[in-house]
Formats: C-alpha cells, sequence, structure tokens
C-alpha cells in the first residue's frame, strides 16, 4: 500500500499538465467559438458556408481521431506539431465547434429589433454586435458553453494518447507499476470529478451574478 | 404503443445478451491466449485482422500435436498480467519476457528464444554519402534526449532503471506500440526508440532508421499462465520441447526470426 | 486509389464492430435510462440518493476512465470474465443509461402535472399512468437529446481501442502502421465516422416525424 501511495506524486505532476493544458485550450475554443459564430450569422456566404462545414466536420468526427491527424498526418504535410500544441490545438478547435453552436443559437434567439434599434441609433453593425447582441448573447449562452466546458475538462483525459503524460496518462503509469488498477483510476476519475464540480459551481456562480430581471432565454 | 415499447424492450435485452452471451461459448478444451497486436515478428494482426506471427504458428502448431484448442485474441499489452490473472485469457505467448518481477505473478515455461534489446535512431549520411546511425547509444542517453518505448515493456523497465534510475536525465516518452514510437522517431519527435531486437529489425526497413547499437540484457522470452495452472503449464513445456525437435522449428525460425 | 480499395473493406469490419457496440451500449443506456429517469422523479428517498451518486461517477468521470476502470477494476476481480467488448459495452452503456435517465427526467417534467393527476383519478396505478400516458410523451420530448447522445456513444465508441476492442479505430491504427499510408488511412477513417454521426442524426429525424403526434407540443420547445 505505501509504494503505492509513493505513486501519488506522479499523480500530481499529471494533474498539472492536465490543468497546463485546459489553461491553453479552454480560451482557445471559446475565441474560436465566437469567431466561427460570428462568421455563420454575419458573414459573406463563402464565409458562412465555411463555418457550417468546420461545425459539422468537427462535430461528427470522433476527438482521438482529430488528434491523430494532428499528430501524425500533419507531419506528412510538413507541419510538425509538438504533443502539448497538437493536444491544445486539437482541444481548442474541436470544442470551439461546439462552443460556435451554442453561441450561434444564442445570438439567434435574440429579437432582431434589438439589432434594427441600434442601427437605428447610428451604431455600425460592429459597434452593435460588440455592445448590444454579444453581450446578451454570452449570457444565454452560459448553459450551452458551461456543458462544453464540463465536457473538455473531461475529454482532455484523451491527451496522453499523443505521448503527453497528462493526470490519465499518469494513472496509466502508476496503475501498471503498482497493479493497483481500480484504485488509480478511480481516484484519477474522482479528481476529474473534482474538477468538473469546480466548474459547474464556477459556472453557477457566473449565471447568478449575470441575472437581470426580465431578460430570459424564453422571453 | 404497448406493442411498440414491449418489441423495443426486448430488442434492447436481446441485444444486451448478445454483448454478454459470447462469454459462455469458449469450450473447455480451448485455451485463449492473449497477443499484443502489434509486435511483429513475434505476434501481431496482420492486414487482413488475422492473428500471424512465430508465436502464434508455434502455438498453433503445439495446440494441433497435443490436441486442444486455442484462440488468440489481441490484449492491452500493459494490462496483460491481470487480464490473464482474471481468466480472460488462459495463456500468454506474445514475446514476452521472463522477469523476477513478472515471475511473481505468474508461471512461465522453459525459455525458448533470447534477444537483446535495440537502440534505434535515425539514419543519415557522412561525408561520404553512406548512410550512417544520426547518433550512437552513448550520445543518445544523454540529458535532454527524449527516447521512446512501448508502455509495459522491459524496454521501459530498462530504461527507468539504468538510465532514468542512474541520474541521466532523459526523457522516456510512452506510446501505445512501439510501431507508434517508430513513426515519432521518423517524424522526429524522438531522438530514438529501444525495443526488442527481432521487432525494431523487423520494422525498420523501407524507414531512414538504423540500429544502433544493442542492450545485451539476454532476455529469455517464455510463455505466461497463472500460478494454479500447472497441467496447462506441463502441455505448454511438453509442446516447446517436441517442436524444437522437430524441421518445423527451424522453418519457423527462418521464416520469422533470421536476417530480415 | 487501388490503396483506398485494399484498406476499406479491412476498415469496415472494424465498422461493423464500432457499430455493435455502439447499438449495445445504446440500448444499455436506453433499457436503463428509463426507469432511472423515472425513479429520479417517483422514486423513494434513499432510491434517488443512490442514484445521485450514479450519476455524479457516470458524468463527473471521463470515458476513457471509465473504461479503464471497468475493464481493469471490474474484470480484475477473481472470477469475473469480462472480455474486452463486454467491458466496453458495460463502461459505455452505464454512462449514456446516467445521462439518458437525466434527459427522461428532465422530460417528465415536460409532460404538465395535470395529465398525471388526471390519469390518477380515473383510477390508474402510477405505473400504468407513467406507461401511458407520461412516458409516451416524456419519450418524444426526449427524442432530439436521444439523437445527440447517440452522436457522443458512436464518438466514445472510438475511445475502446484502448481497451482492446477491434473496433474501428483500433483496425485503423493498425493499418496505418503496417502500410505507412498514415494520411490516406487516417482521412478515410474520419469520413466513415463523420458519415456514420449524419446517417444517425437522420434517421433519429425520421423517427421523430414518424412518432409525431399532432397537438402534442414537440414544436412548442423553447
Amino acid at each position: 500500500m505505501s509504494d503505492w501511495l509513493a505513486l501519488v506524486p506522479k499523480l500530481l505532476d499529471g494533474w498539472v499538465m492536465t490543468l497546463r493544458l485546459l489553461g491553453v485550450a479552454i480560451p482557445l475554443g471559446l475565441v474560436v467559438g465566437v469567431a466561427v459564430a460570428l462568421a455563420r450569422i454575419y458573414g459573406p456566404f463563402p464565409l458562412r458556408a465555411i463555418a457550417a462545414v468546420y461545425q459539422s466536420v468537427l462535430r461528427g468526427i470522433p476527438l482521438i481521431v482529430q488528434l491523430f491527424v494532428l499528430y501524425y498526418v500533419l507531419p506528412r504535410a510538413n507541419l510538425l506539431l509538438s504533443p502539448f500544441i497538437a493536444a491544445t490545438v486539437g482541444f481548442g478547435l474541436c470544442s470551439g465547434a461546439y462552443h460556435s453552436e451554442y453561441i450561434r443559437s444564442a445570438i439567434s434567439s435574440i429579437p432582431r429589433g434589438q439589432m434594427d434599434a441600434a442601427r437605428a441609433l447610428g451604431m455600425s453593425r460592429s459597434q452593435a454586435v460588440r455592445t448590444v447582441i454579444l453581450p446578451q448573447a454570452f449570457r444565454r449562452a452560459v448553459p450551452g458553453c458551461g456543458n462544453e466546458l464540463v465536457y473538455l475538462v473531461k475529454y482532455s483525459s484523451l491527451a496522453y494518447l499523443v505521448t503527453l503524460v497528462d493526470l490519465t496518462g499518469a494513472g496509466r503509469l502508476a496503475a501498471s507499476a503498482s497493479f493497483r488498477f481500480f484504485e488509480t483510476f478511480l481516484v484519477v476519475g474522482l479528481i476529474y470529478l473534482l474538477m468538473v464540480a469546480c466548474v459547474e459551481a464556477a459556472l453557477h456562480v457566473l449565471q447568478r451574478r449575470w441575472k437581470r430581471s426580465g431578460v430570459g432565454v424564453g422571453a | 404503443m404497448n406493442n411498440v415499447r414491449t418489441r423495443n424492450l426486448v430488442v434492447g435485452l436481446l441485444l444486451l445478451v448478445c454483448a454478454i452471451g459470447p462469454a459462455a461459448l469458449v469450450g473447455a478444451e480451448t485455451y485463449v491466449d492473449g497477443i499484443d497486436a502489434a509486435f511483429p515478428p513475434f505476434s501481431f494482426i496482420d492486414e487482413n485482422g488475422k492473428p500471424s506471427g512465430f508465436d502464434v504458428e508455434v502455438l498453433q502448431w503445439i495446440a494441433a500435436e497435443l490436441g486442444f484448442d486455442v484462440k488468440i485474441v489481441p490484449v492491452e499489452w500493459d494490462a496483460i498480467i491481470p487480464t490473464l490473472l482474471s481468466e480472460e485469457i488462459d495463456l500468454i505467448a506474445s514475446g514476452m519476457s521472463i522477469t523476477a518481477a513478472r515471475a511473481e505473478q505468474v508461471g512461465f515455461t522453459d525459455s525458448y528464444w533470447s534477444v537483446d534489446l535495440a537502440i534505434v535512431v535515425r539514419e543519415t549520411t557522412d561525408a561520404d554519402g553512406e548512410p550512417v546511425a544520426e547518433l550512437n547509444p552513448f550520445t543518445l542517453m544523454q540529458e535532454g534526449r527524449r527516447i521512446g518505448v512501448q508502455r509495459g515493456t522491459t524496454s521501459q523497465t530498462w530504461l527507468e532503471e539504468n538510465v532514468a534510475g542512474a541520474g541521466i536525465d532523459v526523457e522516456l516518452v510512452l506510446y501505445e506500440n512501439f510501431l507508434l514510437a517508430l513513426e515519432d522517431l521518423d517524424i522526429g519527435r524522438i531522438d530514438g526508440a529501444v525495443m526488442d531486437f527481432p521487432t525494431a529489425a523487423s520494422s525498420i526497413a523501407g524507414r531512414p532508421l538504423t540500429i544502433a547499437g544493442t542492450i545485451a540484457t539476454g532476455e529469455i522470452y517464455g510463455y505466461a499462465v497463472r500460478p494454479q495452472d500447472t497441467e496447462l503449464l506441463r502441455l505448454l513445456n511438453e509442446g516447446l520441447r517436441r517442436i524444437q525437435m522437430t524441421d518445423t522449428w527451424d522453418e519457423l525460425v527462418q521464416k520469422w526470426l533470421v536476417g530480415k | 486509389m487501388s490503396d483506398l480499395v485494399r484498406i476499406l473493406p479491412l476498415l469496415m469490419q472494424g465498422a461493423a464492430v464500432t457499430l455493435l457496440l455502439l447499438a449495445c451500449s445504446l440500448a444499455v443506456g436506453f433499457v436503463l435510462g428509463i426507469p432511472i429517469g423515472v425513479l429520479h422523479v417517483f422514486g423513494p428517498g434513499p432510491v434517488r440518493w443512490g442514484l445521485r451518486g450514479f450519476d455524479l461517477v457516470m458524468r463527473g468521470f471521463p470515458a476513457i476512465v471509465l473504461l479503464f476502470l471497468i475493464y481493469f477494476g471490474l474484470g480484475g476481480i477473481q472470477g469475473v470474465h469480462l472480455s474486452s467488448l463486454q467491458a466496453a459495452v458495460l463502461a459505455l452503456g452505464l454512462r449514456s443509461a446516467a445521462y439518458q435517465g437525466q434527459l427522461v427526467r428532465g422530460t417528465i417534467g415536460m409532460v404538465e402535472q395535470g395529465q398525471l393527476e388526471a390519469a390518477r383519478a380515473l383510477g390508474m396505478s402510477l405505473p400504468t399512468a407513467l406507461r401511458s400516458v407520461v412516458l409516451p410523451q416524456a419519450l418524444r420530448h426526449a427524442l432530439p437529446s436521444l439523437g445527440n447522445e447517440y452522436s457522443i456513444v458512436l464518438k466514445d465508441t472510438a475511445l475502446a481501442f484502448t481497451v482492446g476492442v477491434l473496433e474501428m479505430m483500433s483496425r485503423a491504427q493498425f493499418l496505418a502502421m503496417s502500410t505507412r499510408k498514415i494520411t490516406l488511412v487516417y482521412i478515410a477513417v474520419a469520413v466513415i465516422y463523420w458519415g456514420l454521426t449524419q446517417a444517425g442524426l437522420l434517421g433519429f429525424h425520421a423517427i421523430e416525424r414518424g412518432v409525431r403526434v399532432p397537438g402534442m407540443g414537440t414544436g412548442d420547445n423553447p
């Protein structure tokens, strides 16, 4: 038992790597999500089409396939990504596709009148989007995007398959070194659960703070 | 409406049964052999999805000779011993090195082959245009180098104990199978890879890779069974003894293990 | 091109296993998800607490960790015979059951309370009322999300190779590494997965249309 406990620091190292990955992938995903959503709604036709294809492709293919393409196929085109970059880009792009759909539908749910009123007040389209539409859209998109963040935290566990020693990778090492597979993965799972719970708590706080009376999704 | 739901429930349960059912079908005289699915030339799943390799063919010969059936299934190498102990498979005939640590968990047959470890690096050309290894074992085993191995192999253990353990700060990169390591070596993400010699020799053909040196561990391969399965162990040892006295053994060695 | 002709049948063999895994996992999820959803709403206290714990684990642990837990952990217990496929079906199936349970719980809530009361007032027992009045509507409401669940489980089957299931992803890896045609193999696999996802979505749309009851309010979802 004590030699199993000695492996715990390794798990913590893996956890740190997971946090580093998420630290990059989460913002990347949100940025991509907003960009693609805006492209889908306000872009010229070719851009809208590309955005729609992007959404369909990245949401219709398993994340693991996307990671392997970034890691093993791109080098064939002379694009060599390090494991960390491959993983964060993979997570960010895939997550961004899901975010973009939630944000797009949130923007669509805002009554047309708001944009008309803003334009009537003399705002340019981009001003209107930035100051009137997007703030409301974000508020409405929080449940969906929050959900996607939870998924990202869990699916970051695939990083070990492109040789990164994240929490899951550390877990595999510890488990096969100690032969205690069940205990190790139980602990690993609980740590993911902890992270998920933190994200959900943060979202809860965010939703309460952003609540505005009279403004609701069902309006 | 009632009927639709009932039908759906029945279909769902049937699918459930289909998933669980096959467990019951393995007969008494059939032994299940777990193999590493990507470990040529000893065991691998070939392009057509069939198990193939030296260990596979030897075991099939033994099974035919001694009158039992063998079913070959690919298993996660990293967890192959727990898979054996949990009785999902009955033996492991897959280029498995006999080590003290493993022998504490399983029973091994007599050894049937011996290998060293190979150090694989990229191949470049020297001033005369001759192919030469990019690194030699000494320049490879230095601080900061990235060395790839397959998860759960003696190569991993050797490097952990003798390189990382001796204070040389190499970065050990783990792959699900060593073919992925060779691919990454080819691409340039790692500086070298360590694996069993026969597997290295048979897999670097056609790639700009070369064997820079060997680690003379003199590992011996044996089949593994559960410690309590003494009868199966006796059968396998008898089979190994017999085949090694035949021409088939020499033919198989020629076919799989000599000069690829 | 001839390479494609050579690898495609092999990938399709893997796809067959993928679909088997998908179907069994969704079936387990469906068959268990309905009672779980019902119990979430109508079950006694301790049962609901137990389900909440089950939920927490199944939806808080990554799918791949669940696969490892069941394959190595459960399968590691003496006397338990669990093949890779069975472990994967169990892991993905239970996870899907937790999600589908939440789904059913939510859609049960969408059926007006009054309907249940009226059914009970007419003398139906709770189980009958659920079976004949509430669930038919709840399940129809759940269809779009079930389509989503199909998509998710399909993509999760690609993780089963880590516990030794010879589905499409594992086939792709052997093929890619042994034929060296990495780009071709992984792009082909990506296309097949995408195709299967679209086919599923179309299928669910068709089912939605097929079981639609006029006036039920399927279209009123916010």
